[in-house]
């Protein structure tokens, strides 16, 4: 029973590694860190860390090759775009476009939070042949199990609130709940990557 | 054989510091198991200090909990480790509750990372700072008493 338990415990993070994801991974997935961001397109904070720490993990660390970063869904109930936004970004990244519409949906975040014009602002970074393809992919069990999946992933952490953070090195996994300093993140990730 | 009522207080005072020995063990323990910066990043959720002083109580905390823990378990210096131990608790209340009045969605901090702050959480607090408040009390008042 304990060797079950310990191979478990040595296999979750590769489990947890898994290509279950499209689109929405950057880096190398061999990496000695995964970092899962959970997130909501409605959500300011999330909007906050995209902004402001996400571009210089991403030039520090996943493009060096020492964070293989996962960018999942997770929207929230209380949000009544999230859901909506997440599918469309989804779809998006069904044709290479998950960057770009996530991109341009924090970037106007603040504009169709209120209007409810999710379509119209993804549709600006998209070709009128892609717009119509991920329209049609909305409701496409693989895009909506994808979104369900994260939510699962999520509430297995448990995933309290966006944006979290996961950091997975080796067998162990930190959970960083809301926004937080890029200065601290960095002191982090770089003592992990000593170890 | 019957038990007067001091001796009943002293048996509460000794079970509940006890108790809440072990409780900032534990919560020293989990901090310490862990990168000092997770720790540091729930006190940051809490926008109050500056981050010099954010990285020093990240470092240094656990450790002083871990001390008062062990040293309230014991018994000795009861009088000032209780006390301590209360004014700590009510500070950790105060904080939660500010945060929890302000709709702040943070991560509580108080035994590692990932627990939100709520009402389960104020009331567990609040039922450690009850009961560090009464050990304080307990060992204050039995200083007073002549031999």
């Amino acid at each position: 029973m304990k060797l079950f338990a310990l191979a478990l415990a040595l296999l979750l993070p590769s489990m947890a590694a898994a290509p279950d994801v499209m689109g929405n991974a950057f880096g190398n997935p061999n990496a000695p860190i995964m970092m899962e961001i959970f997130s909501d397109f409605q959500c300011p904070a999330c909007k906050n860390l995209h902004d402001n720490a996400l571009p210089e993990i991403m030039r520090e660390f996943v493009t060096p090759g020492k964070v293989y970063l996962v960018q999942r869904y997770f929207p929230l109930q209380g949000h009544p775009y999230g859901m909506l936004s997440a599918a469309y970004v989804c779809a998006a990244s069904r044709v290479g476009k998950f960057e770009q519409a996530s991109n341009v949906l924090f970037a106007t975040q603040q504009v169709w939070s209120g209007t409810g014009q999710v379509e119209a602002t993804v549709n600006t970074v998209l070709t009128p042949i892609e717009a119509k393809k991920v329209k049609s992919l909305l409701n496409d069990p693989s895009v909506q199990g994808q979104i369900q999946h994260d939510l699962e992933v999520g509430r297995s952490v448990p995933v309290n609130q966006t944006p979290t953070i996961l950091v997975t090195h080796g067998v162990r996994r930190y959970p960083i709940a809301g926004v937080t300093d890029l200065g601290l993140l960095r002191s982090f990730l770089n003592d992990l990557l000593k170890k | 054989m019957t038990f007067s009522r001091s001796n009943t207080l002293r048996i509460t005072a000794l079970v509940l510091r006890i108790v809440l020995g072990a409780v900032f063990v534990y919560a020293a323990w989990l901090k310490l198991h862990d990168p000092w910066q997770m720790f540091a990043m729930s006190i940051d959720s809490y926008q109050l200090l500056p981050m010099w002083a954010v990285r020093m109580v990240a470092r240094t905390l656990p450790w002083v909990e871990l001390l008062l823990g062990i040293v309230l378990m014991t018994g000795f210096w009861l009088r000032i480790s209780a006390t301590a131990v209360a004014l700590m608790l009510l500070v950790f209340f105060s904080l939660i509750v500010r945060a929890w009045a302000k709709g702040m969605e943070i991560s509580c901090g108080c035994f590692g990372p990932g627990e939100a702050i709520s009402w389960k959480t104020m009331l567990r607090d609040g039922s450690l700072l009850a009961a560090a408040l009464f050990v304080a009390a307990v060992s204050l008042v039995r200083r007073r008493k002549p031999a």
